[in-house]
């Protein structure tokens, strides 16, 4: 990640007179230096610029948390960030937090309690709840309600995925779970 | 959608912030956490050639306390002021309203003064700010600073009375008295929603469990948050107790109102005024809830 893929390097849609700005921040542990587009934001700069295409762009406004991520320590939206806003920042996004292969304990539990269908939500989902355990939220405190209406999840209803996110947090890890976990 | 083009700027400091409004051509704007700002951006609502960050301006991110009031800077982001233990118990009721602001994954990066500066008619930290006295203390060209109270400041039907080319260095909020209870309460669509409703109240019991003072602040009823002056003195004297909450309640919210009552998609006017004798009864009831034993009397609810 180090050096951009050239494939993103420019912006096709910048105008020639667009004003930019030099960034500096760390993404998934490295430190990315670039320039950007003032009006970029910090969605589409991950995606298009870095590849990072676990977040989702949906509703551009804040509401459906489909693209958050944490930034220096706290689950944010991305889409709503300028990604010159991002300068100095430690960026983490899904990709950083995934084990190279197979799934995470988190993930395994979302697919055992089917707190997902289409997916499109679920990259979100995932890294508010990464933050919910590295918080030690309780899995019985009125908090899991507040940071869980931070998502929408036009699929499932809401019910599943809480079932997922509760057994989650009274697990207090999100490394990838043994097998004797599948069938719980 | 995305935001169309602009020019993005960093201030080193809120002298410098000025500057760059005062020098800008078209509509520069002053850029904090941006929570409200970027939306607008994205959807095109609002226009901006310019974005003043002020994020990491020297000073701006502080909070300090005197024996009076407690000073919320700029730069200081809502998840940090909530979680904060001397907010919580100089101005619990500032804590208390910003778990209602938007998720916990917008209070990340959104500040307290920003929401206090966007004004929008659901938004809940102008409503504490009324309710709690607080001063904004505004700095505008060549090193000029003000105070202006926020019953100013929102004495206007929409937005703010803070003048253009200017920057809202710190809000100062009014510090718990003793004893003083305190209750916040907003009627939404659903968690994480702008407040159809909410209100704000903090109250002050004698000895002989009467209402010594309180002040009442309604907030999304209508376009602007307003203080219901009116009601606060009728209670003084009063024993507002489960009996007679609701009554006291319906009082508050059907006083004479500056503005009237909002009606748009998501809630008639007639609606509204209903949600705000729940709000305004929930903030009481938990006001009262909280007071304690005032010097020389004795404690208890009523």
């Amino acid at each position: 990640m180090a050096s951009p893929d050239p494939a993103y390097e420019e912006f096709a849609w910048a105008d020639t007179d667009e004003w930019r700005t030099d960034i500096r921040l760390v993404v998934n542990g490295k430190e990315v230096r670039t320039n950007v587009p003032d009006r970029l934001l910090l969605s589409d700069f991950l995606r298009d610029h870095l590849g990072l295409t676990a977040l989702k762009v949906s509703c551009a406004e804040g509401a459906c948390g489909a693209c958050t991520i944490t930034i220096d320590g706290e689950p944010a939206r991305s889409c709503i960030q300028l990604a010159a806003q991002a300068d100095g920042a430690e960026i983490v996004t899904l990709e950083g937090i995934n084990p190279p292969q197979g799934l995470n304990r988190v993930q395994q539990l979302f697919q055992q309690h089917h707190a997902l269908q289409c997916g499109y939500c679920t990259p979100g989902w995932l890294m508010t709840v990464h933050n919910m355990i590295e918080r030690s939220v309780d899995p019985d405190s009125p908090e899991v309600g507040r940071y869980l209406s931070g998502h929408l999840c036009r699929c499932t209803g809401y019910r599943n995925i809480w079932i997922a996110v509760r057994q989650a947090l009274a697990a207090k890890s999100d490394a990838p779970a043994s097998s004797d976990t599948k069938n719980e | 959608m995305k935001p169309a083009k602009l020019r993005y700027v960093r201030a080193e400091t809120a002298e410098h912030a000025v500057e760059l409004l005062l020098g800008a051509d078209g509509s520069p704007r002053i850029l904090a956490g941006g929570q409200s700002l970027i939306p607008a951006l994205n959807a095109r609502s609002i226009s901006a050639s310019l974005l003043v960050d002020i994020i990491r301006c020297s000073g701006l991110g502080t909070v300090s306390r005197s024996q009076s009031e407690v000073t919320v800077g700029a730069a200081c982001r809502q998840s940090r002021i909530e979680r904060d233990p001397e907010i919580q118990a100089a101005a619990p009721l500032l804590a208390e309203a910003l778990g209602w602001v938007a998720m916990p994954q917008v209070r990340s990066r959104g500040t307290v003064v920003g929401c206090l500066a966007q004004a929008n008619p659901g938004g809940e930290i102008p409503v504490v700010a009324l309710a709690l006295d607080a001063q904004l203390n505004v700095l505008s060209e060549n090193g000029a600073r003000s105070q202006m109270p926020a019953a100013d400041v929102y004495a206007v039907e929409t937005g703010t009375k803070v003048p253009p080319n200017t920057l809202i260095e710190s809000a100062s909020f009014r510090s718990r008295a003793p004893g003083e209870g305190w209750g916040f309460f907003e009627v939404q669509l659903r968690p994480g929603h702008f407040a159809l409703v909410c209100c704000a109240a903090t109250l002050l019991v004698g000895g002989d469990s009467r209402i010594q003072s309180a002040r009442i602040a309604i907030g999304g009823l209508t376009a602007s948050p307003y203080r219901a002056y009116g009601a606060e003195k009728a209670l003084v004297g009063e024993n507002v107790n489960r009996e007679s909450l609701f009554e006291e309640a319906s009082r508050v919210a059907s006083e004479e109102r500056p503005w009237p009552a909002r009606s748009d998609l998501h809630a008639t006017d007639a609606f509204r005024s209903k949600a705000a004798i729940a709000a305004v009864a929930r903030a009481l009831a938990d006001a009262r809830r909280r007071c304690s034993k005032s010097p020389g009397g004795e404690n208890g609810v009523a």
